[in-house]
This record gives structure tokens, sequence and C-alpha cells, in this order.
């Protein structure tokens, strides 16, 4: 009784400073998840009034080939980002954390990309990715290894080393910050004791690094898998989808849906879906690390 | 009992981590000497994007064509409010939830 007693005040004694962030997060995050549900069930464009479907709109998904194909392109984006960008950030860690002279400028150089917006980066990446005095090419051809420009974006698999190539560069440092954090958090003890008993450096990286650096490596790749689920941006603005739809991901599909063409609770039918694959995915991370902790 | 690591290596080191760096930085480096060129200046090789004559045009005309110091306080405006919400907000909230 006294407990309870004692849960409801301590409840009561909470709320002004839970209340606010609560009011917000249901507001902004809560409140249009509902609603975005609520629009997947309507057929709903902007001259037309919202009118009642059912389930159709996922009807129609599952037949709509371009879902299909814009879906396939994230999931490509995803499958071949995610290691990519992890291994990459890992490496970059490794490298600002050898014994070396300049390491703050090389966690500068490797940061620098992240803090501009995508709007800059894709320019720049336009522009270095040019068929005519586009910077790689003029590089290649100085350099006599080509004499007629690449197209780079108007070839599908060329576009899409542009789009990994820029991401990679845009956003590795984020991982590489985490990663590097990681690193130092292992102890240097560990090494010593390793080194004393006659362990090489490979056999430090494989039996020490490695595994110390688990959890964060799991943390990383959900990170990943999720920001390259919401590839659009950049895309939209170096390729824009193209050539043809070679390269189109999923929002951006539901952007024309929805804004283009205007069918908003198709638009939001799509985007539920997404939002369902990416709770499972996360779920499902934290399901098997939990396992994997329990067993050892 | 610890080891030096030979010179070879050490410059290999070096080489590999420095010219990675560089390579990161080049895009922006080469933004950089872009924005200081007058436009309608031919380039034929790549050194040309990195030679003078250098200008300070495309800033000026950057400031007389677009409202640009609204848009930057524009985004002023999101970012720091934003940010003084979210810190705000979220720590109350976290106070409480922390055991």
């Amino acid at each position: 009784m006294e407990f309870n007693s004692n849960k409801k005040k301590n409840f009561i004694k909470a709320l002004p400073f839970i209340l606010p962030f609560m009011i917000v997060y249901l507001f902004f995050l809560v409140f249009p998840i509902i609603r975005g549900f609520w629009m997947s069930l309507h057929r709903w464009t902007i001259v037309r009034k919202m009118h009642f479907v059912g389930f159709s709109n996922y009807i129609e998904m599952f037949q709509d080939s371009s879902f299909w194909s814009s879906f396939g392109n994230t999931m490509i984006f995803v499958l071949v980002s995610t290691p990519t960008i992890v291994l990459a950030g890992l490496v970059l860690a490794l490298i600002c954390n050898q014994k070396i002279r300049g390491k703050l400028f090389l966690k500068i150089s490797f940061f620098l990309p992240y803090v501009l917006s995508v709007a800059v980066i894709s320019s720049i990446m336009v522009y270095l990715f040019q068929t005519n005095n586009g910077f790689i090419n003029m590089f290649l051809e100085d350099i006599g290894v080509i004499s007629n420009g690449i197209q780079w974006l108007s070839r599908d698999l060329l576009a899409w080393f542009v789009v990994v190539f820029a991401t990679l560069w845009w956003t590795v440092g984020f991982n590489m910050i985490l990663y590097l954090a990681a690193l130092q958090d292992i102890p240097e003890s560990y090494y010593e004791a390793a080194s004393v008993d006659g362990a090489t450096p490979l056999e430090q990286f494989l039996y020490i690094t490695l595994p110390q650096l688990k959890p964060i490596t799991w943390v990383i790749v959900l990170l990943q898998i999720i920001f390259s689920y919401k590839v659009f941006a950049q895309i939209w603005l170096i390729t824009g989808g193209g050539p043809g739809t070679a390269t189109r991901p999923i929002i951006q599909y539901i952007y024309e849906t929805s804004f283009r063409q205007n069918s908003l609770g198709y638009g939001a039918t799509m985007s539920f879906t997404i939002f369902v694959i990416l709770i499972i995915i996360s779920v499902a991370q934290i399901v098997i690390r939990r396992k994997r902790s329990d067993v050892q | 009992m610890k080891k030096e690591i030979s010179p070879t290596k050490k410059a290999l080191k070096y080489m590999v981590s420095y010219s990675i760096a560089v390579c990161f930085l080049l895009p922006i480096i080469w933004m950089l000497f872009v924005s200081l060129k007058s436009e309608g200046f031919r380039v034929s090789r790549i050194i040309d994007w990195f030679t003078p004559p250098y200008s300070l045009a495309n800033y000026f005309s950057v400031i007389q064509r677009a409202p640009i110091f609204r848009w930057m306080f524009n985004s002023f405006i999101v970012a720091s409010s934003a940010t003084l919400l979210v810190i705000f907000l979220s720590s109350l909230a976290a106070f409480y939830i922390a055991p």
C-alpha cells in the first residue's frame, strides 16, 4: 500500500519534468504516425475530398511495379552502403588511432564533409563527376587513363557508384567518430599484457580490438541501416533518380506520388510500410543482440 | 621490449594516412578554388583550376543578387531554436527517467 502511494507521489513529482517532452513527442511524432496510418486508408488528392477505401491502397501497392523497383533500389543502396560505410569508418578510426603526427588534421579532414549540408555535397559531386570539365574526368584525362570523358551520371552502375561514393565521403566521418571513441576506451593494459605474452600486432587487433568494438558496431550498423533506408536527398540532387529510374529510391517515389501526382493517401501507404519495415529491423536487431549477450 | 618500426613502414604509414586525408579534403579545396575563379574562365587542364587569376567577384555577386544573409539568418533561427528546445525538453525528461 505504502509502496503504491509512494509510486504515485513520485509520478506526480515527475510529471512537470516529463510532460513538456511528452507533449512535443505526442504532437510531433506519435500523432503524425497515427495520422499517417489513417491517411493510408483513404484515397486523398488535393482537389478531391478524403474518402475511405480501407486497405485497397495496400493492395494497389503490392501490385505496383514502380513501388517494387524503387524499393529494390533502396535495398540495393542499403546492402551496398551499409558494409562499405561501416568498414570505412572503422578503417579511418584506426588510421586516426595510430601513433602518428597530425592526428587532429586527420580527424578534421575525415569529419569535415559531414558538417556540409546535403545541397553542398551534392553540387560538389555533380561538378566533380560532370562529363565535360568535371574534376574526375579531367584528372583521368590528364594522367592519360582515358581519352573521352566517362558519362558518370548516365550509366546505371556508374550512377550508383557516384551516389554511394558521395554518401561515403559525406557521412563516414560520423561512424569514424563513434569508432574512435570506442577505440580510445579500450584499456592500454590489454595490449601491454598481450605484447608481454608475445602477441603480434595482427593478433592483438583480431583478439583484442575487434571483440572490444563489437557493442559499438551493433549501434553503428543499426544507425547506418536506418540512415541508408532514408536515402533521398543526395540521390535526388545528384542523379534525380536517373538514368531513367535506375537509382530512384523509395522515398523519392513516395515524394513523387504524394506531391507531384498529389496522391497523398497512396504516398502515406508506402511511407507507413517503410516505417513498419524499419521498426521490424530495429526490433530484430535488439532481439538478436539480447540473445547473443544471454549466450555469453 | 618495444620494437621500433622500420623507417619504410613508418613512411608508408604516413603516406597512406595522409593521402586518404587529402582525398577527403580535395573536393572541398577544389570548391574553394572554383569559387575564386571569375566567370567565363576557360579550363582545359586540371591545373587551371588552381592557378591564378583569382577574384572575389563571385562572392560579391552572390551578396548582390541573393538575400543570402536572410537565408543564413533563417538557418540560424531553425538551428538555434531546435537546439535549445531539444536540450531543454530532453534534459528535463532524462533527469527523471535516469535511475
